[in-house]
């Protein structure tokens, strides 16, 4: 009986549901609403035998007639074209040509149409810069993503998916692949450890990388660490750095001119280990916000000052432990230092600070929090060479500065 | 009396024009006679041209068959030819992005038909007219802008996958298996 009612569904339930109408309701309700003409019969013998009377009462030539009227896509009297990509073989490289003149969202829809328009579309040159800044993603836009000419990567502030997941064999491809992102910004983007691992395995030849607001395990760290030439690393605001993962990154990457390290947690065997890779190349470096009682102070800043003869640009702000030596220590060394920003350091004196002021190369200093309201003013005569106070933001390693729609100054805007 | 006004607006088109002049003979027979700088613009007809050893004196007798373009496209390709001719060298793409503007007259030329416009491509194509391939692509390009894929399914006439594989099948359920 079984096998009978797989075969013949239609007179199984027409037999057995003979009085009830819902059942065979749907043939003549749904159809002006949705019309689903792959599922209707066309044959007038096939499901007209039962005993429904509201189906006898259907005239299915006169439904045939509405599929006539209302196909999909092609409308009436719309002149039908040869395809002509087809008909004249057009080649994939004149293919090519065609989409470099297309906006990448034209180019997205190109790519629906066939499989050829994809194939050239997915290696399309087009998207050697590509901005998915904001928008929702999962772990195959990612793995798709990175098998595409990519080498200007926006992420920042993406929504990702954090449940769907690809199959097992597409993953391990892409853990194989490599990748030409030379520019990646990940920052506030909160991806999940896989999803790192897809974007950040591949790369090798990363110059720029914002992990900011990321998780940084020692996965990640040691996918980091393969990038060689990486000049500016951003890892301000991640969690979970160990002194293994740190030791990975500024072992291996000793071409660092940017580093910002602020607000991850870092804390002194950690310092210490990025101290003494620092080499001097270094620039620019924010190392505000260190664990409390155990992070920066003033023995650390001795010994890094001993190696970082080039900095221009430094942050140790929020470091309570930073006392009045420091203020001795940035006297005495960095020549080149410009920028100096001592942002709520409270343990520092102010009447020390103000010595800053005959530190010939230093234009600018940021105390903001270490002066009251009331020795402002006497603050600001005392430093009457320095602009004091003056930049509330440091953009050590930062893809964008005030939302420029420029990362490390590609320009992600599209004419 | 008229001819006179004539005389001079010739002179200037001599001193700047090149008095060597090509013939070409497309695949339907028409001939068409075109000048040394405006043949410079077709890779593979100057090419062609330099290998055979034209010169000068020898060139109006010997017309080259160009067997794989009509003479409709032939037409329109030494219209824009000679137009360009004096045109200066443009610098590399370093972009991938081509950020020219389309002319005015090159837009009217090309505003054909669909057909045509794919013939003339792939003539161009042939001929390996550098500057015309960008322009055509242009057109068909902006074609596509802000179109969704069904409208652009329907511009080009490319069949859905599903509506493909029912063709093939059909196509090849046609014959029947006595045929």
């Amino acid at each position: 009986m079984s096998r009978f009612t797989a075969r013949f569904p239609s007179t199984f339930e027409d037999k057995d549901d003979s009085g009830d109408e819902n059942k065979t309701v749907f043939a003549d309700e749904s159809i002006p609403v949705f019309p689903c003409y792959n599922l209707y019969p066309r044959s007038s013998k096939l499901s007209v035998s039962g005993n429904s009377a509201r189906l006898k009462s259907i005239s299915l030539n006169d439904n045939n007639d509405i599929e006539e009227d209302t196909l999909p896509i092609r409308r009436i009297g719309a002149r039908k074209r040869d395809n002509p990509f087809k008909k004249y073989q057009v080649p994939d490289e004149i293919v090519d040509v065609i989409f470099s003149n297309l906006r990448k969202r034209d180019l997205l829809s190109a790519m629906q149409v066939c499989q050829q328009f994809y194939a050239v579309g997915h290696l399309s040159r087009n998207w050697t810069t590509t901005d998915v800044m904001e928008r929702p993603i999962t772990e195959l836009t990612l793995i798709t993503l990175m098998k595409r000419k990519i080498r200007v990567l926006r992420l920042a502030g993406a929504k990702p998916d954090p449940i769907s997941r690809v199959n097992v064999r597409m993953f391990a491809a892409c853990m194989l692949g490599t990748s030409r992102i030379e520019f990646l910004d990940l920052s506030r983007a909160n991806l999940t450890v896989r999803q790192l691992l897809i974007l950040l395995k591949p790369c090798r030849k990363l110059q720029c990388l914002s992990v900011e607001g990321n998780v940084l395990d020692d996965q990640v760290a040691s996918c980091i660490s393969d990038n060689k030439n990486l000049r500016e690393l951003d890892i301000s605001m991640t969690r979970g750095i160990s002194i293994n993962g740190a030791r990975m990154i500024f072992q291996k990457c000793n071409n660092l001119e940017q580093l910002n390290a602020s607000w991850c947690g870092l804390s002194e065997p950690i310092l210490r280990v990025v101290i003494d890779n620092i080499t001097d190349k270094l620039r620019k470096l924010n190392l505000s916000g260190s664990i409390r009682e155990n992070g920066l102070n003033d023995e650390l800043v001795d010994a890094f000052s001993a190696k970082a003869d080039n900095i221009t640009d430094l942050d140790l702000s929020d470091n309570g432990q930073l006392g009045d030596a420091v203020v001795a220590t940035i006297m005495a060394r960095f020549p080149k230092l410009t920028h100096l920003s001592l942002n709520r350091c409270y343990a520092m004196d102010p009447n020390i600070i103000v010595h800053l002021n005959i530190k010939p190369s230093l234009i600018y200093l940021n105390v903001h929090g270490c002066i009251t309201d009331n020795n402002m003013k006497l603050f600001l005569q005392m430093c009457d060479r320095l602009k004091c106070n003056t930049q509330l933001f440091n953009f050590t390693a930062k893809p964008t500065s005030n939302n420029a729609p420029f990362i490390w100054g590609h320009n992600m805007l599209e004419y | 009396m008229s001819v006179e006004p004539e005389v001079p607006i010739v002179q200037v088109e001599e001193v700047r024009e090149n008095p060597v002049l090509y013939k070409i003979i497309s695949s339907d027979n028409h001939v068409f006679t075109i000048s040394e700088h405006a043949v410079k613009l077709s890779k593979t007809l100057w090419d062609l041209i330099t290998n055979l050893g034209l010169t000068a004196e020898n060139a109006l007798d010997n017309p080259i068959p160009v067997e794989n373009v009509n003479g409709k496209n032939m037409e329109t390709i030494v219209q824009f030819c000679e137009r360009h001719k004096y045109d200066e060298e443009e610098p590399e793409y370093t972009n991938y992005i081509r950020e020219f503007v389309l002319p005015e007259w090159d837009r009217q030329l090309l505003s054909i038909d669909n057909e045509e416009l794919f013939q003339l491509i792939l003539a161009t194509n042939y001929l390996d007219i550098q500057k015309l391939m960008d322009y055509c692509c242009r057109v068909i390009g902006d074609m596509a802008k802000d179109k969704t894929p069904e409208e652009l399914r329907i511009i080009y006439g490319i069949p859905t996958d599903a509506e493909d594989d029912a063709l093939e099948r059909s196509a090849s359920d046609s014959p029947g298996p006595s045929g």
